[in-house]
């Protein structure tokens, strides 16, 4: 009997292995003998071009966000042809592309999205080599809600295939405006705002991408809460006592909240709180001098902090036990200089933050050689947050006229403008986001 | 009974009435007696209420000199607040500036260790191998720390422990072996073995115990024991930092974590 048992047990896995395989063959299929990634000099970016998709609404806007995000990547140069000429590049049905004629707009990637029953199927191609590289069908209904989430999600998965690295289009950024705590997509679209009423400051995203910590402000100082984006329930952290609470960020464990608590004369201490129990611990002895703006490094081990103990506020890194505490910016002694808005590197290499020279700007610095490198010049710059690829920063300037979040690429420079909200200040990049789903807020 | 007694007895109610009935200059007498008393009496009131006016207008002016002492005191503690404050962040600009000279000391001698690195195959100079200079065409210390460091950064912890023993064993006697047996604790910490994390700080603690980072070593030391329900011990660890190394950002930390226990 139990020999039976087990027979039936082996063909059930059998055909449950069978079914999985069955089921990623028509997932993902890839050219054997085709290795992963294009041929590309090291310093170019690869050009890609992206077909039109044939829709049933009418419209390309799955291409042009697809363009849009690769574009944004600043890995990828994205090749703009008219209309007519794009046309041109789509074989009629049951006939090959035509590589060479690819090639010669200078593309090294072609996109190409067909509508599906049920989704989309996406081809990329290795144009010098007029090979597939990778495809993939994705789930996608058009009436959905969170459709551009998915379609975001097929520009992450295309720079996979090419780079071996997910992309960030698949991320969102917070930010305050007027008080009021919104959430754009990476590409600047989908703007919603996830709180009511004013006084919302400083938000700061769980490791997980599911919920956001910040304060308020309110007639009896600032308390820090906790907002669920998927259900926008927002809760009080019980752990922090009202009084002054500012610039909370999650422990990278996601466990615990670490922010700057204020106790009058005695200046301002970063104070380790758990989200669940616990007395909030002391990380550090200001002695009346004021600590704030921690960021963890992404292990974990390490805070970088703001510190007023040598006089003018500067960038301090320590043990997350609050021991081992270093000068990491250096200054002058009796030259007036001012740093702020610390925020470590996912890749846990560099620092960024904002240094005040006659106005403010944004600044890196190396945590091998301590060699700080000036990011922008152009208007003010403020708050910087770092993206989840370790390349991009996020971050308020003036360069516009009005303070608004724009975008910079570390490595090109290149800079584009996020928001187009009043007032919009205090960036946070979230992590790559695997729910789409945001709730209305709630209390 | 005689004559002379009759006359006694007759002359006695005008005797008697004498007392009784005053003269008008007995009255202006008295009267001028009570005026002048009245006079007297003023008089000492006014003498009493101009030292009442006086004493309190000394009593005023001993209030203001009391509370234009206290504010001078005020000030003069504020001064010497403001004074201290400014004194600790002088030290405390020292201590972040020396800490900041000391790395970028210890990344010059890795340069110039680079720079000065013998050909293989030279033999070391015996008096300084174990020293300083590099061995045999190998790295020398200040590069070999670098080199862990490095590691560290990248989460290369076994590596980084590989640099930081090499430099240990290679160069016993250099300056930089407490710096790397810190690191190699903090390399065993990020790979959460906490008991080879705390065997190594204090080994360094022992053997090294003027070395700066000691109080963090101990500090972390406590905290461990603290973790391990070690309370005592802990306790006293905690105390002993504040002892020792009062002025220290551990001291202060110490000083905290005692209160929790208590």
């Amino acid at each position: 009997m139990s020999r039976w048992r087990g027979l039936a047990g082996l063909t059930l896995l059998a055909c449950v292995v069978g079914a999985s395989r069955e089921a990623l063959a028509q997932d993902t299929t890839t050219v054997p003998g085709v290795r992963l990634g294009l041929n590309y000099d090291p310093g170019t970016k690869p050009g890609v071009i992206v077909l039109p998709v044939a829709t049933n609404y009418g419209d390309d806007s799955l291409q042009l966000i697809v363009q849009r995000d690769l574009d944004y990547s600043d890995r990828m140069n994205v090749i703009a042809l008219d209309d007519a000429t794009l046309s041109g590049l789509v074989p009629p049905a049951g006939e090959k592309i035509n590589f060479p004629l690819v090639a010669k707009f200078g593309a090294a990637l072609l996109v190409r999205m067909t509508r599906t029953t049920t989704g989309i199927h996406v081809a990329a191609y290795d144009v010098s080599r007029g090979q597939l590289l990778q495809s993939e069908h994705f789930l996608f209904d058009r009436r959905d809600r969170d459709w551009r989430f998915v379609v975001h999600g097929i520009s992450d998965q295309i720079e996979q295939w090419v780079f071996g690295k997910r992309g960030i289009a698949q991320t969102r950024i917070a930010y305050v405006a007027n008080g009021e705590l919104k959430i754009v997509d990476s590409d600047g679209a989908a703007t919603r705002a996830i709180t009511t009423g004013r006084g919302a400051l400083s938000p700061a995203w769980s490791p997980d991408g599911e919920s956001v910590v910040f304060t308020v402000l309110g007639n009896t100082g600032t308390q820090v809460q906790e907002l669920d984006v998927r259900t926008g329930f927002t809760r009080r952290v019980s752990q922090i006592r009202a009084g002054l609470n500012i610039t909370p960020v999650y422990q990278p464990n996601g466990n615990a909240i670490l922010y700057a608590q204020g106790t009058g004369s005695a200046g301002t201490d970063l104070v380790l709180a758990g989200l669940d129990s616990g007395k909030p611990k002391k990380l550090t002895i200001g002695k009346g001098t004021d600590n704030t703006s921690p960021s963890y490094s992404p292990d974990g081990r390490q805070i970088a902090f703001i510190s007023g103990k040598s006089g003018s506020p500067q960038v301090y890194i320590m043990d997350a036990d609050g021991s081992n505490v270093q000068l990491l910016t250096a200054y002058t002694p009796g030259v007036r200089s001012y740093r702020a808005s610390p925020d470590w590197s996912p890749d846990g290499r560099a620092i960024a933050y904002e240094q005040q020279n006659g106005n403010f700007q944004i600044w890196m610095i190396d945590l091998r050689d301590r060699v700080p490198k000036q990011l922008t010049s152009e208007g003010e710059n403020e708050d910087p947050s770092w993206a989840p690829d370790g390349r991009h920063l996020v971050f308020t300037s003036s360069r516009s006229g009005e303070k608004q979040l724009w975008i910079m690429d570390t490595e090109s420079g290149r800079a584009r403008q996020l928001t187009h909200t009043k007032g919009a200040r205090l960036a946070a990049w979230s992590p790559i986001l695997a729910n789409p789903e945001v709730g209305s807020y709630s209390q | 009974m005689t004559k002379p007694s009759r006359y006694t007895f007759a002359l006695l109610p005008l005797l008697l009435g004498g007392c009784f009935f005053a003269t008008k200059s007995d009255f202006d007498k008295l009267q001028a007696d009570m005026i002048g008393t009245r006079a007297g009496a003023n008089a000492a009131d006014s003498v009493q209420r101009a030292y009442l006016i006086d004493l309190s207008r000394n009593m005023r002016s001993l209030n203001d000199s009391i509370s234009a002492l206290s504010k001078r005191i005020n000030t003069m503690k504020t001064a010497s607040d403001a004074d201290l404050a400014a004194i600790r962040e002088d030290i405390s600009q020292l201590q972040d500036l020396s800490g900041q000279s000391q790395r970028q000391l210890r990344d010059m001698r890795a340069a110039v260790e680079q720079r000065t690195q013998p050909d293989a195959g030279v033999a070391p100079d015996s008096n300084n191998a174990a020293n300083e200079a590099p061995v045999g065409g190998g790295p020398g210390p200040a590069q070999l720390l670098q080199a862990g460091r490095d590691q560290l950064l990248k989460g290369g912890n076994v590596a980084a422990r590989a640099a930081f023993a090499e430099l240990i064993s290679t160069y016993p006697r250099s300056d930089l072996v407490p710096e790397a047996m810190f690191y190699t604790a903090q390399a065993y910490a990020a790979e959460r073995n906490a008991d080879a994390a705390d065997k190594e700080y204090a080994s360094l603690i022992t053997k090294y115990p003027n070395s700066p980072r000691v109080p963090t070593a101990m500090y972390k030391r406590a905290l461990q024991m603290q973790a391990t329900k070690k309370t005592a011990d802990a306790k006293r660890l905690f105390q002993e930092i504040i002892k020792r190394f009062p002025r220290s950002d551990e001291a202060a930390l110490a000083d905290e974590r005692l209160q929790s226990i208590k």
